[in-house]
């Protein structure tokens, strides 16, 4: 069996390793396991706040374009992070590839203040 | 000067000069067609003093890289083959020109589209690359596209859309055999020449599909028997000078493309030919069984074209030297004298606005000039010997005779049919008592005249001197027979 | 910096687009933004003379990017046809409400990831200028955003499109798994060593051709294309149509012909097949519609099938790839010409004209007319137009590579496709102005583009010589030795 083909078997060994291990963990709590149903017991919160109103609820779309920006700028210190580590070895490159990069992320940003975007109402 | 590029590009001048002009100025308009197509026309025929008889190659050729990459060449010639067609193509096309004038809607897009018309046809005449050949087959189906369609009667849309698609459904497995036959030949080429050469050594078994593939397309436009619906629905719904000239010159191009098929792949003819004498029959008999049953007189005429380009097909199928010379006379007397009819038919329904035959009677004694010509055209198309058709019916009976024997006899019925359909339309049109709606009916005017009066005169002087035409295909008929088995 | 000068042309479309963001913020909301177009136009113009000047060929950013013949060709198509697409817009744009400066910026973007398929070398840099393409189009469709339609052209656009996207990166990960490498030069040789035999290899096959199928509208992967056509405003359809259909195929000639050129004999067979089912379909549900934008969306499903049967015919060698190269190109200016006009009809919503409110279009605006007649002409195919050499330039490969079958097949379907432009020729010309038919609408530069293009049109259909044979050069990187 080539390489490749192995590290393969070894991943669905693993999945089928687990299956088995978690299936008998589970298996053997429930043989093993004194059970005294409660009305408390069958509560969706078994200590804690009654859930009040319909669970599908609305709420303001802006959260979609805040939740957008975000992930844009999180995204931007994932990329920030490992550039500050080698910053000595890229050296100017790598100082102006990155002052391009957040331009644009500016850019995007300013563009989306223009745009009200960044409004609540 | 390059005389046949300037033949060809003239209406295309004519075409830009029309564009320029403003919509309402008509004269101008006209004026500027007209003397394109006649500058065409006095081009053309001023060939035949310069046209070397004795040949049988290529003269006057012209011959420009197109896309070299694939070996297309702009090379134009006419030889023995072309030159008839040629010279009827531009007298043809003028005689239109002429019996346009009574159009008077959308008058400069009608000469636009006429003149490129006339374009797209000479150009085919005058390719000797197949390449160039297909792509002014297929712009010719532009023009005719909108002159039917615009200018049509009540059922044009379905006239126009027939024809096109009839057309270019078989011109498209055209292409397809000028490709398969391109690639076969070593080095590729598109060269008319070139190929014909090399189309000798092929296969008959590779020849084959080529050669179906090419007759699907001028079996279209020729019309063959099966495929010949969109031409009464065409014919019908034209205006005169389209029909004219789609019965005049652009079933010829059919005809035409047979006869250089039979040099580019003479193996698959002889294969084929027992099919097309067959097909040749079915048509002759078929047209001429439905123009004696028809009482509107243009669908008779146009009934009578298929009629007649059954000949055609029984001269190819002969395979020698006789039926061939008759088959291309055929297209040439054909396409004069069915212009005249068609002239002859819309100036009598611009007067009279029916063209039902049972409506008419007695005309001669309002229209004698008219009569005359009508009777000289009915005459000539039943092959009355001393006119022209007479000649190149004669050539194909005699050609096809030596080859297929008694098959031939069929086609003699024909003639009989055409011959009782013709009689009729001068005995009822012409004779009889006059209907007193037609009591103040004029006789052809001067322009009218001026149009059909030369074709008169061509159908008279092939009949009487069929020589003076045989002298011009001569040599190239010759050296297109030699292809094949004498017998 | 060499690595950047290759990528000039991209640098500036990339500029351009963020310029045009910043310009439409900062005018005021109620100024007139036609010239933002112009600003567009000059910006692509500049990006279409520094490639030639600035870039230098060979490979880049350590062999993820190549700059060739193929490149530089293929950067030209896409801008010409991001030009005639920002041109034919401003009107609509106006009229419907549609941010202007957005709808530039989208278009700009898209066609930076069309230039990026073009250059790359690698699969990363395909999948990346794929995505790029794919993702500003999406947006594109919805850009009506009042407009139901317009919402459902761009849900089902990009639901499809993510799916196909994600069919595609799993085809490249088998290949990854499969040749050890994402370069296509070194796939081509693994995949040359060890041929179709194991499955992993045929799986990578599969996906691959169906993640470029889908993008490439190939039946039976094309469902998304008649509504999202259909309901896209019409200046976003006519982009649509052409430019990421275009960038499909500059992605299936790099890494099918490219990359995957050694098992050519197993894809080759699976796309003729295709695009003899493709051509066959698309025409023939064409022929039903009586909505002339819906007509025109199934009829460029027929289209890919016609450039598909020249990627099938790849045995002939350059000439089909160039058969591909010149088909894109004329079916970007005719396609994109033929949905620009109808601009010229003022309807409601996204709707494009039915036959009925063509009736007499001829008799009041005969110029605008007269193109679009050449461009449904060229559309079926007829000559003196760019689509009938197109036309032939296909089946001459098709035919080399010994597939009479096919060449048949696209014969009868120029005839059925036929019917259906012609039957929009007779409504325009032949019927005449009734109470059905729509008002119009006609603008300057609307008019002129759209002469140019169908002048370009017809002057390619007569001298196509010089477009070929940039199209062969084109063609020759391709296959990787």
């Amino acid at each position: 069996m080539p390489d490749y083909n192995l590290s393969y078997f070894y991943v669905f060994a693993f999945f089928v390793a687990a299956a088995i291990f978690i299936t008998l963990l589970l298996g053997l709590a429930r043989l093993i396991a004194p059970r005294k149903v409660t009305v408390e017991k069958a509560r969706t919160y078994e200590s804690g706040e009654e859930p009040v109103g319909q669970a599908w609820s609305r709420y303001p779309t802006h959260f979609y374009v805040f939740a957008l920006l975000f992930v844009v700028f999180d995204v931007e210190v994932i990329f920030l992070f490992p550039w500050a580590v080698l910053f000595r070895t890229l050296g100017w490159y790598g100082l102006v590839e990155m002052v391009i990069f957040i331009a644009i992320l500016v850019v995007g940003l300013y563009y989306a203040w223009r745009k009200k975007a960044l409004n609540w109402y | 000067m390059p005389i046949l590029s300037a033949i060809a590009w003239t209406p295309l001048v004519g075409l830009l000069a029309v564009l320029l002009l403003p919509n309402r100025a008509l004269t101008a308009i006209r004026a500027t067609a007209i003397g394109a197509a006649a500058i065409s026309f006095v081009l053309s025929w001023s060939l035949l003093f310069r046209f070397d008889r004795a040949s049988a190659g290529l003269q006057f050729e012209e011959r420009y890289p197109w896309i070299p990459e694939l070996g297309m060449t702009y090379a134009i010639g006419v030889d023995g083959l072309s030159l008839p067609l040629l010279l009827l193509c531009s007298l043809v096309t003028l005689v239109a020109f002429i019996a346009s004038l009574g159009i008077t809607e959308r008058v400069k897009a009608y000469f636009a589209f006429l003149l490129l018309l006339e374009f797209a046809m000479l150009g085919v005449f005058l390719a000797q690359d197949w390449f160039l050949f297909y792509v002014f087959w297929e712009v010719s189906l532009v023009p005719m596209f909108f002159l039917i369609g615009l200018w049509g009667g009540a059922r044009r849309d379905l006239a126009t859309m027939s024809f096109f698609l009839y057309t270019l459904g078989g011109s498209i497995f055209m292409l397809l055999g000028i490709i398969a036959v391109y690639l076969n030949a070593d080095p590729h080429t598109f060269d008319m020449r070139e190929l014909a050469e090399r189309g000798r050594g092929w296969t008959v078994a590779f020849q084959i599909g080529p050669f179906l593939a090419f007759f699907l397309g001028f079996a279209v436009k020729i019309p063959v028997f099966p495929l010949h619906g969109w031409l009464p629905l065409a014919h019908v719904e034209a205006p005169t000078p389209v029909s004219i000239v789609l019965s005049g010159v652009l079933l010829k191009m059919g005809g035409y493309g047979l006869l250089r098929v039979a040099g580019l792949l003479p193996g698959a003819l002889e294969w084929f030919a027992p099919f097309l004498l067959a097909l040749g029959l079915v048509n002759i008999l078929y047209g001429a069984l439905l123009a004696w049953r028809q009482t509107d007189l243009k669908a008779m005429v146009a009934f009578s074209s298929i009629d007649h380009m059954g000949f055609v097909l029984i001269g190819i199928a002969a395979l020698n030297v006789v039926g061939f010379t008759g088959a291309l006379l055929m297209m040439v007397t054909h396409g004069v004298i069915t212009g005249a009819l068609f002239l002859l038919v819309g100036a009598l329904y611009e007067r009279t606005h029916t063209r039902e035959l049972g409506d008419y009677g007695g005309l001669i004694s309002r229209m004698p000039a008219f009569s005359i010509l009508l009777t000289l055209a009915m005459l000539a198309s039943m092959g009355l010997p001393g006119l022209a058709q007479f000649v190149s019916e004669f050539h194909v009976l005699v050609g096809a005779f030596q080859r297929w024997g008694l098959f031939v006899v069929v086609a003699l019925i024909g003639i009989l049919v055409t011959a009782a359909y013709s009689l009729r339309v001068v005995g009822q049109a012409l004779m009889g008592p006059l209907d007193p709606r037609w009591a103040g009916i004029a006789d052809l005017r001067g322009r009218e005249l001026v149009a059909v009066v030369p074709l008169a005169a061509l159908m008279i002087g092939i009949g009487l001197f069929p020589s003076a035409a045989l002298s011009l295909t001569g040599p190239t008929l010759e050296t297109l027979g030699a292809l094949f088995v004498a017998r | 910096m060499s690595n950047v000068l290759a990528v000039m042309p991209e640098i500036v479309v990339t500029v351009v687009a963020t310029l045009v963001l910043l310009v439409d913020t900062m005018l005021p909301r109620r100024a007139e933004r036609g010239w933002l177009a112009l600003l567009t136009v000059a910006g692509l113009l500049v990006a279409l003379v520094s490639g030639p000047f600035v870039t230098v060929p060979g490979t880049a950013f350590n062999g993820f990017v190549q700059i060739d013949t193929f490149t530089t060709f293929s950067r030209v198509v896409f801008i010409v046809l991001a030009i005639f697409a920002v041109l034919v817009a401003p009107g609509y744009l106006a009229r419907h409400d549609i941010p202007a400066g957005e709808y530039y910026a989208i278009v700009l973007f898209s066609t930076v990831g069309a230039m990026t398929i073009a250059l790359s070398n690698d699969l990363i840099t395909l999948f990346l200028g794929i995505e790029l393409m794919s993702i500003p189009v999406y947006a594109l469709a919805g850009m009506q955003r009042h407009d139901r339609y317009s919402n459902e052209a761009a849900l089902k656009y990009f639901l499809l499109g993510a799916f196909s996207s994600s069919l595609l990166l799993y085809g490249f990960a088998w290949l990854y798994g499969v040749t050890g490498t994402t370069e296509f030069g070194p796939i081509a040789a693994a995949v040359a060593r060890t041929g179709l035999a194991d499955g992993p290899t045929l799986i990578a096959l599969a996906l691959v051709t169906a993640g470029l199928s889908f993008k490439a509208a190939v039946v039976p992967f094309h469902q998304w294309t008649p509504d999202a056509y259909d309901g896209a405003p019409t200046p976003a359809t006519a982009f649509m149509s052409v430019a990421p259909k275009a960038a499909a195929f500059a992605a299936i000639l790099r890494l099918m012909v490219g990359g995957l050129g050694p098992l050519g004999t197993d894809w080759g067979i699976a796309f003729a097949v295709l695009a003899a089912v493709t051509m066959t379909l698309g025409n023939v549900v064409a022929l039903a519609q009586t909505n002339v934008k819906r007509m025109l969306a199934y009829s460029s499903v027929a289209h890919t099938g016609y450039i598909l049967a020249a990627v099938a015919a790849y045995r002939a060698g350059d000439s089909a790839g160039a058969a591909v190269l010149f088909y894109v190109i004329a079916y970007g200016l005719m396609n994109l010409g033929a949905f620009a006009c109808l601009l010229y009809f003022d309807i409601e919503g996204t709707r494009g004209a039915t036959l009925m409110e063509l009736n007499g279009f001829a008799r009041q605006e005969p110029l605008g007319a007269l193109t679009f007649a050449i461009f449904l002409i060229s559309l079926t195919g007829i000559p003196p137009t760019v689509g009938f050499v197109a036309k032939v330039f296909v089946i001459q490969p098709v035919l080399d590579a010994g597939l009479t079958w096919l060449a048949v097949i696209i014969a009868l379907n120029a005839v059925l496709a036929a019917f259906y432009y012609l039957r929009v020729v007779v409504h325009l010309y032949m019927h005449e102005t009734d109470e059905r038919s729509a008002p119009i609408i006609s603008e300057r530069m609307l008019n002129v583009s759209l002469g140019v293009s169908a002048l370009a049109v017809v002057v390619l259909g007569v001298l196509p010589d010089g477009l070929y044979a940039w199209a062969l050069q084109a063609a020759a990187p391709l296959v990787l030795r």
